[in-house]
């Protein structure tokens, strides 16, 4: 009897900690063509966002919070306005970032490790152009009503750092509503996007790189 | 900032040091054993500039420990000081090199030596100096890399 419930309850804690099917080649079509539909759909995003990062070293979770702004395709505003303040701004080949002190302007074209990381936050914003990524093999799965986009890195710059990003859609998978970093480590960091703002204008200064 | 150390592999040398008189007197000493602090963190390497957020949290009266991420939440390194030594891991392989560690690792002893204390300090290689606004300036002048720690509040 004891035996019985022992394997019964096993099998229960399994099924709930996996609690993630990866989804069929069928299920993948449809899915991928309702995202590319919303992604095709999306010309501006306006949200705020709520950043969590998990640390293996201290018994809290660090959190931040801030602003983003997209305009399609390659304008962000990704701003960091508490507890410190921090903007990082692309704008075609232009990349800013100001720290409290500091201004640095970058040209990604010559520079391979940011043109990597301005194409992850692309796509991982808009969730679009996922599965078409050159840079990641990606699995895509549901878990409970929503779905979300595994991406394993296959270049080497980045894959010394991440395991794997994890885009969560809404059930509808008109957006995005929350990215996952899992670094190698173990230890990760989740970024909510809330409160969003779509086809909105928005003005073209937010994207001003001096 | 991985190529100016790479130029600069050599051991750092043991040298007297000399506290100056004129500590400052602040309100930012860590008392509470499980307070976390943050910080501004910007690392200047002659031309070259990174920020982040460090983190330390007091687990005893000597032992210190704590992390470096940055903005976007990638950790760099975490750290455990033991109030003489300072020992690094959880470093990405870009910066997991012995000539890195070597440096930082004397870098953060050196900060953790004097900062419960909060007087300035000068050897030959190194100063500290703690300003009243609670912010901390490290100069490794061997290696010319400028730390600056700026206190953030933890409120979101």
């Amino acid at each position: 009897m004891l035996r019985s419930f022992v394997i019964i309850a096993t099998c229960l804690s399994a099924l709930s900690v996996m609690g993630q099917t990866k989804l069929t080649s069928e299920q993948e079509k449809q899915v991928l063509a309702k995202m590319d539909q919303s992604s095709n759909a999306l010309r501006t995003l306006q949200c705020d966002f709520v950043q969590s990062k998990r640390m293996k070293i201290l018994s809290k979770e660090m959190q931040s919070k801030g602003v983003l702004y997209f305009v399609k395709p390659d304008k962000i505003r990704w701003q960091y306005t508490a507890p410190y303040d921090y903007t990082f701004i692309m704008n075609g080949d232009k990349v800013q970032i100001k720290s409290a002190k500091k201004t640095k302007n970058i040209d990604i074209q010559g520079n391979k490790i940011f043109r990597q990381i301005t194409t992850i936050i692309l796509n991982t914003v808009t969730g679009g152009g996922i599965m078409n990524s050159a840079d990641f093999d990606v699995e895509l799965f549901k878990k409970g009503d929503a779905y979300f986009a595994k991406m394993l890195p296959k270049k080497k710059e980045v894959k010394q750092v991440y395991a794997a990003i994890e885009v969560y859609f809404n059930p509808a998978l008109t957006m995005v509503e929350s990215i996952k970093m899992i670094e190698k480590s173990g230890e990760y960091t989740t970024v909510k996007l809330l409160s969003p703002k779509v086809n909105t204008k928005i003005n073209e200064s937010v994207f001003k790189v001096d | 900032m991985i190529s100016l150390l790479l130029l600069f592999p050599l051991p750092c040398l043991a040298q007297e040091e000399r506290v100056l008189s004129d500590s400052v007197e602040v309100d930012t000493v860590v008392t509470d054993s499980a307070e976390i602090r943050q910080y501004d963190l910007l690392l200047e390497v002659g031309p070259q500039q990174l920020s982040g957020i460090f983190l330390i949290q007091m687990k005893s009266p000597t032992e210190i420990i704590g992390t470096v991420i940055n903005e976007f939440g990638l950790t760099a390194f975490d750290f455990v000081y033991n109030g003489k030594k300072t020992k690094l891991s959880n470093l990405p392989p870009f910066l997991d090199k012995w000539y890195i560690r070597k440096v930082l690792q004397a870098d953060m002893s050196f900060f953790f030596s004097h900062f419960l204390d909060h007087k300035n300090a000068t050897k030959i290689s190194r100063q500290i100096t703690f300003s009243p606004d609670g912010e901390i300036s490290l100069i490794n002048f061997r290696f010319k890399i400028h730390y600056t720690f700026t206190p953030i509040k933890d409120e979101i």
